[in-house]
């Protein structure tokens, strides 16, 4: 089966073909004799080429895979060629503008700007608190202050919009 | 004597201070907030009890509803773990009107060593010495630039009220002032629920040494020697170690009797820690006493072959200690590591979430104090901190291997971790030489020197082949099982 790994802009081609006893898998041209053993859901036990990796396999999300090695875990992006097309058609929409989203679930402490203020790329919007810890949320870009989506003391989900940004100046 | 303790508190610590309840046949009693039915710590106890839901506002940190808990069990004494009310005067006074032994120091000394200003106070007239700073809170943002100005920048302010790095902040220079003092009071306000906040001048590039002490009340107070806390994000710890690789036997000895000095200024009963700044010159100053065991404690068990919860739990019994100064030996070297549920290329951001499997480290020279398990949740109402590994070496070259072995082995997964990041401390050059400073995260692994693991073949091997047998043989499950199934859900 070939999938496809989405790494830095790039789409690199994978290819699992089953054998005895595991796969050869295929990444990016560069093929790989593969022993593999599943001993529990997530968790492989992997001889490639003769080397040895205990390996944890998680996926969060469809096409998203965490994979803990001795040394770290790496996040892989890997569709098949299908989901690639899919994903193509999905996205593309959305507006100009850029909002400051909340990085985890967690409670409004402060709110930094008022509606119509200019901001500027790194200048704190707005302070969030989640496990005891405040956290001041940055402009990612130069902009104008469109809407609030958040009041102070408000609980707020994370990923959530907080504070909706318009591009500064011509043509926004 | 005591025989059945209910322990105020959650996550590794309850389950520690359980563990040593248990090698001493001492009955365990838990609490828990709604959020943590199902945790650690409930399990392993004898006893559980429900005390609220989930902030720890209304369930770990009400008064009220423990005592009410130790009065059903029937428990006789109360351990406050770290935070929450470990350091509350208020509740250890009431614990003892309840007829409760209060595994910690007496009321008058967590009063005397928590308002820091007033702590400053009795050491510097106990001869221990202080850093140069504000002996009273700052009334005003004036009063605080006069201050700076008096002492000379840079300056820290600092939280009256409470520590572990909130409502804590660095300034450099004047135009600093206005905007540290207000984010440092209202962070003090907001976990304290007193905003008021003093300053010191700042020591550059310091090492953060504490010294371990026990006192008994009986008139004995030892000191058990040093950790070494200088790797900090945030001004929280990350890496700890014991001894300290800066500390000489001299200076260990004169530490360890200024601390002892400090400990005795304030009656101090039971186990505590005095914090030390040190200047890259070796002079030492008082930062505060914590009145309650340490999160890094562990590193101290390891090199003095004590039990510092059981030692604790003997005090409060009212026995003696059973050793005298002369007779402590440090053996070997241990390091300490706390997996953060957190995202190091974020800002160490916390990142709660479901845990879906634990591998946990072991072998030779290990040592894990966790509350995780290979389900469960990693809730936003609690500190992010989830487990601690503790190394143990011959010497610290030795620790460091043994550390960087257990780091390797111990994967949580589902959750960001901050593992690879302590795996980047423990096996950088300047930590391996012994080159320690509160500053050591910003100079060597901060924004643009820390690196994401790189992208490694076999990852992509692993998501390919997981990838095809969930697509391929995902109908043939084992047998429906929660877990399993939830995996199976995940990996579609």
């Amino acid at each position: 089966m070939r999938y496809v790994i989405l790494r830095d802009e790039r789409e690199i081609p994978v290819e699992v073909v089953p054998r005895e006893g595991g796969y050869r898998v295929t990444v990016d041209g560069v093929p790989h004799e593969v022993d593999s053993e599943f001993l529990l859901p997530g968790l492989y036990s992997l001889l490639v080429d003769g080397k040895s990796w205990e390996v944890n396999v998680y996926s969060p999300e469809p096409d998203v895979y965490h994979v803990h090695l001795y040394d770290g875990a790496r996040r892989v992006e890997l569709l098949s060629p299908i989901g690639l097309v899919l994903r193509a058609q999905s996205t593309g929409a959305g507006g100009r503008g850029s909002s400051v989203r909340a990085p985890m679930p967690g409670r409004v402490v402060k709110v930094l700007v008022e509606v119509g203020q200019e901001v500027r790329k790194g200048q704190g919007v707005i302070v969030v608190e989640a496990m005891k810890m405040q956290n001041e949320l940055q402009a990612l870009a130069d902009g104008v202050v469109r809407e609030l989506r958040a009041r102070e003391g408000e609980g707020v989900e994370g990923g959530a919009d907080l504070v909706v940004l318009d591009p500064l100046a011509e043509g926004g | 004597m005591i025989r059945k303790v209910l322990i105020a508190n959650r996550g590794e610590i309850a389950v520690r201070i359980i563990r040593a309840l248990r090698d001493m046949g001492i009955a365990s009693v838990a609490v828990f907030s709604e959020a943590d039915r199902k945790a650690r710590h409930v399990r392993l106890a004898d006893e559980a009890y429900p005390i609220g839901p989930a902030p720890s506002s209304q369930s770990y940190l009400r008064a009220e509803a423990i005592l009410e808990a130790a009065r059903r069990s029937g428990a006789d004494a109360v351990h406050p773990g770290y935070g929450f009310l470990s350091e509350n005067a208020d509740f250890a006074r009431r614990c003892g009107e309840a007829g409760l032994a209060f595994i910690g120091p007496p009321p008058a000394a967590i009063e005397a060593m928590g308002e820091k200003t007033r702590a400053r106070q009795i050491m510097a007239r106990a001869g221990v010495p202080v850093v140069p700073g504000t002996l009273e809170p700052l009334e005003d943002l004036p009063s605080a630039l006069r201050e700076a100005r008096r002492i000379g920048y840079p300056v820290m302010l600092k939280a009256a009220a409470g520590g572990g790095g909130k409502g804590m902040r660095l300034v450099q220079s004047e135009e600093e002032m206005e905007g540290a003092f207000r984010n440092a009071s209202s962070e003090a306000l907001q976990s304290f629920g007193d905003g008021s906040v003093y300053l010191e001048k700042a020591v550059l590039r310091p090492r953060h040494i504490e010294m371990q002490v026990l006192a008994d009340g009986k008139g004995n107070c030892l000191w058990l020697g040093e950790r070494e806390c200088s790797i900090q994000r945030r001004h929280q710890k990350i890496v700890e170690e014991a001894p300290s690789p800066f500390v000489t036997p001299d200076m260990r000895a004169r530490m360890g009797e200024i601390a002892v000095r400090a400990a005795r200024a304030v009656g101090y009963v039971n186990a505590g820690t005095v914090e030390f700044l040190v200047s890259p010159e070796g002079e030492f100053y008082f930062m505060e006493m914590n009145t309650r065991l340490q999160v890094e404690h562990p590193v101290t068990e390891m090199v003095t072959g004590l039990d510092l919860v059981k030692e604790q739990i003997r005090i409060a019994s009212g026995e003696p200690l059973r050793i005298r100064q002369e007779d402590l030996r440090l053996r070997g070297w241990a390091m300490e590591c706390r997996i953060y549920a957190e995202d190091p290329e974020n800002g160490f951001l916390p990142c709660p979430g479901p845990i879906v499997a634990v591998r946990l480290p072991e072998g030779p020279g290990v040592r894990v104090d966790s509350a995780v398990y290979g389900s469960g949740e990693v809730s936003i109402h609690y500190d992010p901190m989830i487990a601690k590994v503790i190394a143990w070496g011959e010497d610290r070259p030795a620790a460091a291997a043994v550390m960087n072995r257990a780091l390797q082995e111990f994967q949580i997964v589902g959750i960001r971790t901050n593992r690879h990041f302590l795996l980047q401390i423990v096996s950088h050059p300047e930590f391996l030489a012994g080159n320690l400073s509160t500053d050591f995260i910003p100079r060597f692994l901060g924004p643009g020197e820390y690196r994401r693991p790189e992208p490694h073949p076999v990852a992509d091997i692993a998501a390919a082949i997981a990838a095809y047998e969930s697509a391929v043989r995902g109908q043939a499950a084992p047998p429906a099982q929660r877990s399993v199934s939830a995996w199976r859900r995940a990996l579609r």
